[in-house]
């Protein structure tokens, strides 16, 4: 398995045991999170908590937007880019 | 004169039918258009066969369609039933079945998850679509929004009056599924006309609403900016930062929140700190205390911003407020009542208590609302006869029985002890323990199981749960919140949970709540 594809499995594992409405949705890792209403306000900080911690991505205030957390491949993208940089 | 909630719409739209009334994202609507089109919706539901008293539900995401339902079920003479769109089916059906509901307006994405649950609803005559119409025709029980929203005003006299039912809010106590609190016309009014009264709210307010309408602080927002012919803007936010771009575009002059989003706004990350906001005129507190140390960021960053901690619960709409001025002195004081109002604070016997006692907050006003829908034993424990009143006036007035431990300082502002009761409190929403602990319970792993509330800093109260597994099998606790996510909204799984052998228990067997809350040191 790639760093990348590894990433992305982590996320996807967080995401589908961590929001039990993207699991029963059969969410993919390209649909969407936000609108969905799977991810809300207090869930994205569980989110960002986990980059942290498990994948040791560093956030900058600046990253909090939509943009980087719209789905599970959003998210992989912006932390392989966080943790390349 | 205005006595029915939807006259506060419609007196604003003849003083200023240009102003701006609603505004969410793109979509900007007009006194005059948001009374038309309520007016559109009202005879759409009454042709359908919503008659006066009729409960009708509202399963929407914060939106224009939301607001225009609220009052058009007023208007259509029905009661209006605000359903967190957070809810899974399971919790609307029960809101549902509970009341009675005859029609419920929803969209398409949210109909696709009610499949299941709508035959289960034997009161429910239809459905109104919001968004794609292609589906609701040619279904005699879909009608669609749109078309409703463009009918003519049908000029049926109105017969209802203030004292009639409203709304039902479903709230949770300390057992059980969610209540429904029943508020009359009057009891919605006096609420905006006193939340407008102490706040100063006036026509050149642009109030951002953040709040669900299902929650009655977030109503009142919506209320007051109608009554007072502000304007009213919605929001579905995920991010913090959404909120204060959205504060800066629409030069918001009020925003009402609860403890968590003061501490998502408090976070550097929010960037609210980055320019200021001059047309914040007022923030108000809601829904449990506000944490001292965001407390202390906001008053740095909002230096124009008047800061006012308020309290209320359903079953009495809102009761105190701390005016800014005291902030610095008593920044742990939940305030005094709010203007025509008393709060009493009672001892066991029904009597006052005195300065520094504790005793139960007890609500008297004309917001004390009429009782719990279809539970008068609730209802006679919430609301109760004034025990002060001398003899000769009877039983002529209810109080509302608030459940909250208080206790007042020499010069009437009131401070929080705690909870009569084991409700928790978390996020601004009220959770009933025994909900959460039945959906434990349905994992069919557990033989026991107890919630209870522990501080959390960003929501007031997170849930710590106390298993014990059946049969000595091991408890896989990952898996058993797994299951509760899938029973329950976000904001009622638990955060923590802890296995022991044995729950603590009373000389009565039942769960020893306060040994529990010992052992986390509360």
């Amino acid at each position: 398995m790639t760093a990348a594809n590894e990433l992305s499995a982590k996320i996807r594992d967080f995401v589908l045991a961590k929001f039990p409405l993207a699991k029963s949705r059969k969410i993919g890792d390209s649909d969407d999170l936000l609108d969905s209403g799977i991810v809300d306000s207090l869930g994205i900080l569980d989110v960002v908590a986990m980059l942290e911690s498990e994948l040791h991505v560093t956030i900058h205030d600046d990253d909090l937007v939509p943009e980087n957390f719209r789905s599970i491949q959003h998210i992989a993208e912006f932390a392989a880019k966080r943790k390349s940089a | 004169m205005d006595f029915l909630t939807h006259h506060m719409l419609q007196s604003s739209a003849r003083r200023t039918p240009e102003k701006e009334a609603l505004v969410h994202g793109d979509e900007r609507l007009s006194y005059k258009e948001v009374a038309g089109r309520v007016s559109g919706v009202a005879t759409g539901l009454r042709r359908s066969g919503v008659n006066r008293g009729d409960r009708v539900g509202i399963y929407l995401d914060a939106s224009v369609p939301q607001v225009l339902s609220i009052f058009g079920i007023s208007e259509a003479g029905g009661v209006f039933v605000p359903v967190n769109a957070a809810l899974f089916p399971e919790q609307v059906l029960h809101i549902a079945r509970d009341c009675g509901m005859t029609a419920l307006i929803t969209s398409e994405k949210k109909l696709e998850g009610l499949a299941e649950v709508l035959p289960q609803i034997p009161s429910l005559k239809f459905v109104v679509l919001v968004g794609k119409t292609s589906s609701a025709k040619g279904h005699a029980s879909l009608h669609s929004f749109e078309e409703f929203c463009g009918l003519k005003p049908s000029g049926t006299e109105e017969d209802s009056i203030s004292k009639d039912l409203a709304a039902i809010l479903y709230t949770s106590g300390s057992t059980g599924k969610p209540k429904g609190v029943m508020l009359s016309h009057a009891n919605i009014m006096a609420g905006s006309s006193i939340v407008s009264k102490y706040l100063g709210i006036t026509a050149s307010e642009r109030i951002l609403a953040v709040l669900p309408f299902s929650f009655d602080a977030g109503l009142n927002q919506l209320m007051t900016a109608f009554q007072q012919g502000g304007t009213c803007v919605l929001i579905n936010f995920v991010f913090a930062r959404e909120v204060v771009q959205t504060l800066i575009k629409e030069r918001i002059t009020g925003l009402a929140g609860v403890p968590t989003l003061w501490s998502l706004l408090a976070q550097p990350n929010s960037t609210l700190d980055r320019q200021p906001l001059p047309d914040l005129r007022y923030i108000t507190n809601t829904g449990g205390a506000m944490p001292q140390a965001v407390l202390a960021i906001l008053r740095k960053t909002l230096v124009h911003t008047k800061i006012v901690l308020m309290y209320g619960l359903t079953e009495a709409f809102r009761s105190t407020y701390l005016p800014p001025e005291e902030l610095d002195r008593r920044p742990t004081s939940m305030g005094k009542a709010i203007p025509d109002t008393e709060i009493l604070v009672l001892n066991e016997h029904g009597q006052r208590c005195k300065p520094g006692e504790i005793g139960e907050l007890v609500h008297r006003g004309p917001t004390v609302s009429l009782g719990y829908w279809g539970r008068p034993e609730d209802t006679a424990r919430a609301l109760r006869p004034n025990p002060l009143l001398p003899p000769e006036l009877g039983d002529c007035e209810k109080v509302c029985y608030s459940g909250d431990l208080v206790k007042m300082d020499e010069d009437g502002f009131l401070y929080f002890v705690g909870r009569r009761d084991t409700m928790i409190k978390s996020s601004g929403f009220r959770i009933s323990p025994t909900e959460v602990e039945e959906a434990l319970f349905s994992s069919g792993k557990l033989r026991g199981a107890a919630v209870i509330g522990i501080p959390d800093e960003v929501l007031g109260q997170a849930i710590k749960a106390f298993v014990t597994p059946k049969d000595g099998e091991p408890v896989d606790t990952e898996a058993l919140l797994a299951h509760c996510g899938q029973k329950l909204p976000r904001y009622m799984v638990p955060k923590l949970v802890e296995v022991l052998d044995e729950l603590p228990k009373t000389s009565s067997g039942k769960v020893d709540y306060p040994a529990l809350r010992r052992r986390e040191n509360l």
